[in-house]
C-alpha cells in the first residue's frame, strides 16, 4: 500500500500504432505535451499578472520570479540555505537508514520485539512530525539538532515498514536450500537475502526521503532554522515578494530531484526487478 | 484453549512495554523541576483541564471542523480531476510535470501565499490544506485510471457501457485501491497542513495553541497539545483504515483466493 502510494507503476509502455508512420515515438510526444503543459502555464501566470488580473503585490509576473530565481542561483547565499536544507535532510535519513535497518531486524526476526513493540510503532507512526516543532524548539532551540531529530522521527516510519515488510518476505524455501547446498554465510546474504530487501529498502528510503525533506522546511519556516524555509519566511515579512517566490520554487524541484535521484538509483540496482522491466502493464 | 492461551500471551506481550514507558516516564518525572520536563503528572491535569475543558470548544472543535472540510474537499478534487486528467492519453501526459511539481512541493511553504491572498483565519486554512493536501490523491488516481486493463477497456466498449456506467462499474472499482493510498497520503498531508497553518496564521486551533504555549514558556500546555495531536492523528488513522478495509472488502476477498 505505502509502496503504491508514491510509485507510479513504471511508465505504461508506448503501444505501437500501426499504421502511423513512427517519426516520434508515443514517450517523445509525452514529453513534448509535458513541457507545453508547463510554459502553458507559465505564459497564463505572465499574462495574468501583466494584465493585472492577479495583484502584482501578491503574484509578481513569473518572468520576474525567474529572473529572481537565475541571479539568486549566481549568489551564495542560496546556495548555503539549499546546503543547510539538503544536509539535514540526508543526516537524518542516514540516521534513519541506520536504526531503520536494525529495528527491522529486531522486529522482523524476533516475534517477541515484534508484539512488544507494535502497539509503540503503530502509535508513533501516525504522529504527524510536524507536531513535535513546538517540542523540539523547547529543548534545542532553532538548531540542527532540532532539525534532524525531528526529520528522522518522520521519515523513520515508511523505511522501517518497508524493511519490515521485506524482512517477512525473505523466502523460506531459498533460505532452506541455501542452506542444504551450503552456500555459506556470505552467499546466502549477498544472493538470496539482499536481493529480496533491495526493492522494498528503495521504495521505503523513497518516500523516507520526501518526508525528510518536507520536515526540513517545515522546520526552518516555523522554527526560524536555517535553511530555504527560514528565507521564504523571511522575504514574506520583508515583502520581498519575486524572492519569495524563487524559494517556493527551489522547494518543488528540490522534491522533484530527489525522487528523480532514488528512481535512477533503482534501475541499476533493481534492473532485474519486474517493476523495472518495460514489459509489465 | 491452546489458542486462547495465545491470544492472550500476544496481547500481554504487545502491552507490555507501552505500560512500562508510561510507568518510566510517570516515575522518572514525579519529582521532576526542570523547565522542560514537567511531571507527567501535571502534564495530565493541563491536559484535562485544557481538552476537556474551555479549549475543547475553543479550539479543539474549530480544528477538527476545518479538517474535515479541507480533506473532503481535497479528496473530492483529488478524485474528480484524477478522473477527467487520467482518461485522456494526451490530457495525462500534459498534467504530469505539473502535479510532479506540486506533488513534491513541501505543502506548508504555500502558507505565506495562503496568509497574501486570504490573510488569517478559517478560509485561509482550509484553503492552504486543499492546495497542498490534493495532490497525492489526484496523482494515484491519474494512475490507477490509466492502469485500467486493455481488455477491460475494448469490453466496456463493445458493450456500449455509458460514461457513468463505465466510471462506476469499471474505472473507479480498478482504481479503488491506488485511490486509497493516495487518499492516506492526502490525511497525512491535510493533518500536517492544518495544524502548520494554524501555527502561523489562526487565531484559534490546536496548532495555535500548541506554538503559542512554546513561545510563553507554558511547557505543560506544549505537552498536553502534542499528546493532543498525537493521539488524534492516531485515531484519525484507525478510522480511515477502518473506512479503506469496507470500501475495498470485495478486493481483499478477490485477492484472498
Amino acid at each position: 500500500m505505502v509502496a503504491a502510494d508514491i510509485t507510479p507503476p513504471a511508465g505504461a509502455p508506448a503501444k505501437a500504432r500501426p499504421g502511423l508512420p513512427v517519426l516520434w515515438d508515443a514517450r517523445a510526444t509525452d514529453l513534448a505535451l509535458g513541457a507545453a503543459a508547463v510554459a502553458g502555464v507559465l505564459g497564463l501566470w505572465e499574462a495574468l499578472s501583466r494584465t493585472g488580473v492577479l495583484d502584482t503585490q501578491v503574484f509578481p509576473a513569473a518572468s520576474t520570479v525567474l529572473v529572481e530565481l537565475w541571479r539568486l542561483l549566481g549568489t551564495g547565499v542560496f546556495w548555503g540555505d539549499l546546503w543547510a536544507t539538503l544536509s539535514s535532510a540526508l543526516t537524518g535519513l542516514a540516521l534513519v537508514v541506520l536504526i531503520g535497518t536494525v529495528a527491522a531486524m529486531l522486529i522482523g526476526l524476533i516475534r517477541f520485539v515484534e508484539n512488544s513493540t507494535w502497539v509503540v510503532v503503530e502509535f508513533l507512526k501516525p504522529i504527524p512530525p510536524i507536531a513535535l516543532i513546538p517540542l523540539g524548539l523547547l529543548l534545542w532551540g532553532p538548531s540542527p539538532t532540532m532539525k534532524v531529530t525531528l526529520i528522522t522521527f518522520g521519515a523513520l516510519w515508511p523505511f522501517l515498514t518497508q524493511m519490515v515488510y521485506g524482512i517477512r518476505q525473505t523466502n523460506n524455501v531459498a533460505l532452506d536450500m541455501a542452506s542444504s547446498y551450503r552456500l555459506g554465510w556470505w552467499l546466502t546474504t549477498t544472493r538470496i537475502v539482499v536481493p529480496t530487501l533491495l526493492p522494498y529498502a528503495l521504495t521505503g528510503l523513497r518516500i523516507s526521503a520526501s518526508i525528510a525533506v518536507i520536515v526540513s522546511v517545515v522546520t526552518e519556516l516555523i522554527g526560524g532554522a536555517e535553511g530555504i524555509g527560514q528565507t521564504i519566511a523571511v522575504a514574506q515579512i520583508n515583502n520581498a515578494l519575486p524572492t519569495m517566490y524563487a524559494y517556493i520554487l527551489t522547494a518543488g524541484l528540490l522534491g522533484v530531484g530527489i525522487n528523480l535521484v532514488f528512481q535512477a538509483l533503482e534501475k541499476p540496482l533493481l534492473f532485474w526487478h519486474p517493476s523495472q522491466r518495460g514489459d509489465t502493464n | 484453549m491452546n489458542t486462547l492461551t495465545d491470544t492472550t500471551r500476544t496481547a500481554l506481550t504487545r502491552l507490555w512495554l507501552p505500560v512500562a514507558l508510561v510507568i518510566a516516564w510517570w516515575v522518572s518525572s514525579a519529582e521532576s523541576t526542570s523547565l522542560y520536563f514537567p511531571p507527567l503528572a501535571t502534564i495530565v491535569e493541563v491536559f484535562v483541564r485544557d481538552w476537556f475543558g474551555p479549549h475543547f470548544t475553543a479550539d479543539l472543535l474549530p480544528s477538527l471542523g476545518k479538517f474535515l472540510i479541507g480533506f473532503t474537499l481535497a479528496a473530492v478534487l483529488g478524485i474528480t480531476g484524477g478522473m477527467l486528467l487520467g482518461m485522456n492519453r494526451y490530457t495525462r501526459a500534459a498534467a504530469e510535470p505539473i502535479v510532479l511539481f506540486f506533488r513534491s512541493l513541501p505543502g506548508p511553504v504555500l502558507v505565506p501565499i495562503g496568509i497574501m491572498v486570504i490573510g488569517i483565519g478559517a478560509g485561509m486554512n482550509i484553503f492552504i490544506m486543499v492546495l497542498g493536501a490534493v495532490w497525492p490523491t489526484l496523482m494515484n488516481t491519474i494512475d490507477g485510471v490509466r492502469s485500467l486493463d486493455l481488455v477491460q477497456q475494448d469490453m466496456s466498449r463493445s458493450y456500449r457501457l455509458t460514461l457513468t456506467q463505465r466510471i462506476r462499474y469499471v474505472v473507479l472499482p480498478n482504481a479503488g485501491p491506488q485511490i486509497f493510498a493516495g487518499l492516506r497520503t492526502t490525511l497525512q498531508m491535510s493533518i500536517i497542513l492544518i495544524v502548520v497553518s494554524e501555527m502561523v496564521a489562526s487565531t484559534n486551533g490546536i496548532g495555535f495553541y500548541v506554538l503559542y504555549s512554546q513561545q510563553t514558556f507554558a511547557v505543560a500546555e506544549t505537552w498536553a497539545g502534542t499528546i493532543l495531536l498525537g493521539v488524534l492523528g492516531y485515531l484519525a488513522s484507525l478510522l480511515f483504515i477502518a473506512v479503506e478495509r469496507r470500501v475495498l472488502a470485495w478486493q481483499a476477498g478477490i485477492t484472498k483466493e
